[in-house]
């Protein structure tokens, strides 16, 4: 998880808690308000940041270099490690 | 007005919080390291193809030989180096790198003279730039 997803977490959990908190005890709603607005701002600004952060998509290295490496390289590796066949005139080997 | 402001600090010590601890140093020479293995490995496929070019039109199975001794090593180190661009670019790495875009070079160096070669060396030339500043141990400089 990035540091993204832990603020996003923690936004969530402050929300759950503040609201039946406010309920509860009516002196304080107005601050459970102002904590929840700024939950939600939080919340909105790493959306616009990064969607990933709220979808939850991986944050890790976009493509593998050991991949690309490999499936650019394997053939032409095998092929180098082939001997070649010398092919006469007559189609003799 | 007060709680605008309260929002507003309380984005900006977050924001400015992480993005200091979100950039670091060893994050950043990544791309660096990708481009350079990525030019390593170009300049290593333009060598190996002109070397199975140069040996099938000729028949001559010694041309292969010649290429295959010096490429398969240099593919072994550019392979490790993608597998370091994955996990943890280090010195070595760029070492590695470094040796195998001058075997690179070494491959082709018979093939300067059908067009192909000045392609490769320039291809090698700014991956071993690239990762030279990077290398500073011994084997860099072989």
């Amino acid at each position: 998880m990035t540091w993204m997803h832990w603020v996003l977490v923690a936004c969530a959990v402050v929300s759950s808690a503040i609201t039946p908190l406010a309920g509860a005890v009516p002196a304080l709603a107005p601050a459970a308000h102002a904590v929840l607005a700024i939950t939600g701002s939080i919340a909105s600004v790493l959306g616009l940041l990064s969607p990933a952060a709220i979808t939850g998509a991986s944050s890790g290295p976009v493509a593998s270099e050991a991949a690309a490496v490999k499936s650019s390289t394997d053939a032409l590796e095998k092929q180098l490690q082939t001997p070649i066949v010398k092919v006469g005139t007559d189609g003799s080997k | 007005m007060k709680y605008i402001v309260g929002v507003a600090a309380a984005l900006f010590m977050l924001t400015t919080g992480c993005f200091k601890t979100s950039f670091s140093p060893a994050q950043d020479v990544r791309p660096v390291a990708r481009a350079a293995t990525d030019l390593a490995k170009d300049a290593w496929v333009l060598a190996a193809t002109a070397c199975l070019d140069a040996a099938n039109a000729a028949g001559d199975d010694a041309i292969r030989a010649k290429c295959e001794k010096v490429l398969t090593p240099a593919h072994d180190l550019i392979a490790a180096a993608a597998e370091a661009v994955d996990t943890s670019w280090t010195d070595g790495a760029a070492c590695d790198l470094l040796k195998a875009t001058g075997m690179v070079v070494l491959a082709t160096k018979d093939f300067s003279q059908n067009g192909i070669g000045p392609t490769i060396a320039d291809a090698a030339k700014i991956a071993a730039t690239l990762t030279s500043a990077a290398c500073t141990q011994d084997a860099g400089s072989e």
